[in-house]
């Protein structure tokens, strides 16, 4: 129960403190590039230089993220005193467990199209969307039938259509 | 006027009457699909666009937007699925409708008040636009930097729950905006040492990732569902008198408040629905039946929605300042194509003005003609399964973006604002600042440096600018006390 209650505490504290932090780095990328090209780049007018706009976002930036890291502050506080007096329910508990499936799809789904970007350039494209269509649909639950006919139809517009739509699509090994 | 009767001959070809059509035709088939409202499918469809020349990018972009707005409200009616926000009213009204056999004469006059509202933007954008234009020719760069602070200021009070985390997204996107060679000094900023930054973010990439693979990732992990075969019935087409009386009143109010409205910068189309939605209910006949099914709500959000959509483009084509996502993905798609919307749309390209005007009214037309007999077969699309679209939309989103300008580099950037689109929809913060921002950024940061050669001191002399840059402050606090308030 309490490794829970933990675990629960740092993902409150993380959830809260991740944007304020990707504000912060943001930030602090602005004015040190700013700072690197004033050194490299400008000899008279500052203002009208390649980094005198970053400079200006990039402390505007650092501001809110200081406002976002205080009003963060008092969330996370308000936060932990509910989890406190929040006692889960099983129901709860089942419902998240439903979510759980739709969310690990989500996530294959979008690694499967990394994966199908990064064969593009040794398979080819034909064959990448091939792949990569009949996989994902197979993930979502399509009946076999509808992958096979949204496959080849697909295909056979790769190969036929997009040549006559003035379209050229990168080819792998085997050729298309 | 000759230069709209020079727009009206010019947009008589087969070739841009085909355009429109498919616009049309193409807006409301994504527009009816679940989960995807007008911006992921304008910028779903727009990269295959782009080869097109500017008169046809803008009759189609166009037809597409209003395409996808209609097809969200055959969804809304039928089915009880908004495909986005701004359909929701039509939902709540045009559902209970269609449950009473009523289907038919809602979705006629959905697509009346939805044809009324963009004529009455239209006469707008025809006359008040170049009056506009013409304004602009004296602004210059402090003009310019207010208005475009305004615009991003409007968008990051009115977008998201906080204000400070809207206004970081804006400026989020200038600064990705700046990432390259710059034009004027030659300097490398934001590369890292990376020669695939040296060209900078091409903003395509971005905005499919944003929208596309966002909207897809969030339908799988909602698991979006299609309904089965509901009980609406269409019975009967044709409405009544009375129903006929009632909706052009509404139709009429909405039109007036979206077309007034939507041309402000940071008002989406949505927003300009739900001010008009809620100040008819206040002036209609039938105030208790509003949000139970009065033809009122329905005619009063159509037409509000589609004349908000239609008027940004009079500070798109007068200022080139986009008003929302959509219209930013019109400016990007312009802007790649050489034509840089601003006051010189009406003294040097007037001719590709009147065309616009002239094919949008066309457009218009072609939608309420198309869409009267294709009703059922939207219907029919709609109930396609998502399971099945969600992989071919991902397969969509990688070949439009790999045929703009055959780089695997662009396919990584989409994945990559994919994922981050997806996370910051997951948390509640908004995106539309940050597409204005990337869209604008090149601009503001070029009249900042204009201004500052020519001397700040000197912005006493810029009236405008001084408004403009106090009305976007004072905007940013007022929302975010409001919105303090709201969520107190």
């Amino acid at each position: 129960m309490t490794e829970k209650k933990t675990s629960k505490m740092i993902s409150i504290v993380l959830d809260k403190m991740a944007f304020p932090l990707f504000m912060f780095v943001t930030g602090v990328i602005a004015v040190f590039e700013s700072i690197r090209l004033t050194e490299k780049y400008v000899d008279g007018d500052w203002l009208s230089g390649p980094s005198s706009f970053m400079m200006i976002l990039g402390l505007i930036i650092l501001a809110i993220c200081f406002i976002e890291t205080v009003k963060s502050v008092f969330q996370i506080r308000s936060d932990l005193k509910k989890l406190n007096d929040t006692v889960a329910t099983r129901e709860n508990e089942e419902k998240s467990d439903e979510e759980k499936g739709y969310i690990k799809d989500m996530i294959i789904s979008f690694a499967m199209v990394l994966v199908y970007i990064f064969i593009i350039r040794y398979t080819g494209f034909a064959l990448a969307t091939v792949i990569y269509l009949a996989a994902n649909l197979m993930l979502l639950k399509n009946p076999v039938l509808r992958v096979v006919l949204t496959v080849v139809v697909i295909l056979a517009l790769l190969l036929w259509g997009a040549p006559a739509m003035g379209i050229s699509l990168p080819r792998g090994f085997l050729g298309f | 006027m000759d230069w709209i009767l020079n727009g009206f001959q010019q947009v008589f070809t087969v070739q841009n009457i085909l355009i429109s059509l498919l616009g049309c035709f193409l807006g409301n088939l994504v527009g009816v699909l679940p989960g995807l409202g007008p911006t992921a499918s304008v910028s779903l469809l727009f990269p295959f666009m782009l080869k097109l020349p500017p008169l046809s990018i803008l009759l189609c972009l166009g037809a597409v937007y209003y395409g996808a707005m209609y097809g969200g409200s055959i969804t809304s009616v039928l089915l009880n699925i908004p495909g986005e926000v701004a359909s929701v009213p039509t939902a709540m009204d045009g559902y209970p409708l269609a449950k009473q056999g009523r289907a038919g004469s809602t979705l006629l006059i959905c697509a009346l008040s939805s044809f009324f509202g963009c004529m009455v933007a239209l006469v707008l954008l025809a006359f008040f636009a170049p009056a506009l234009g013409r304004f602009a020719l004296s602004f210059g760069p402090f003009e310019y930097f207010g208005l475009m602070f305004f615009s991003l200021a409007c968008a990051s009070g009115l977008s998201g729950k906080s204000v400070t985390k809207s206004l970081f997204m804006a400026f989020f996107g200038i600064l990705l905006s700046m990432v390259g060679c710059d034009s004027q000094t030659s300097a490398f900023r934001l590369t890292f040492g990376s020669f695939r930054l040296l060209q900078g973010f091409d903003s395509i990439p971005i905005v499919v990732g944003l929208f596309g693979i966002t909207e897809v990732l969030s339908g799988i992990k909602e698991n979006v569902t299609t309904v089965s075969e509901g009980e609406s019935k269409y019975a009967r087409v044709w409405p009544t008198k009375r129903e006929l009386k009632l909706s052009a009143g509404a139709a009429a109010r909405g039109a007036a408040i979206g077309s007034s409205l939507g041309i402000l910068p940071g008002l989406t189309p949505s927003s300009c629905t739900f001010i008009a939605y809620s100040l008819n209910q206040k002036l209609s006949v039938e105030k208790d039946k509003i949000g139970h099914g009065a033809i009122e709500g329905c005619a009063c959000a159509e037409a509000a929605n589609n004349s908000a959509a239609m008027a940004g483009f009079i500070p798109l084509l007068a200022l080139g300042i986009p008003t929302g996502p959509v219209l930013a993905i019109v400016l990007a798609a312009l802007i790649i194509q050489g034509v840089v919307p601003g006051p010189l749309m009406f003294t040097v390209n007037i001719d590709l003005t009147g065309a616009v005007i002239a094919g949008f009214f066309i457009g218009n037309i072609i939608m309420l003609i198309m869409n009267i007999p294709l009703i059922r077969f939207w219907v029919k699309i709609a109930y396609l399964p998502y399971k099945w679209l969600a992989p071919i939309i991902l397969f969509l989103c990688v070949l439009g973006t790999l045929v703009i300008r055959y780089a695997t580099f662009d396919l990584w950037v989409m994945m990559v604002f994919g994922a981050l689109g997806f996370l910051a929809k997951e948390k509640d913060i908004p995106i539309t600042p940050f597409v204005l921002g990337l869209i604008l950024g090149k601009s503001i940061e070029t009249y900042f440096r204009q201004a500052a050669v020519m001397g700040f001191e000197k912005i006493v002399h810029h009236p405008i600018s001084i408004v403009a840059l106090v009305g976007g402050l004072a905007l940013l606090v007022i929302f975010q006390i409001f919105k303090e308030k709201v969520h107190d």
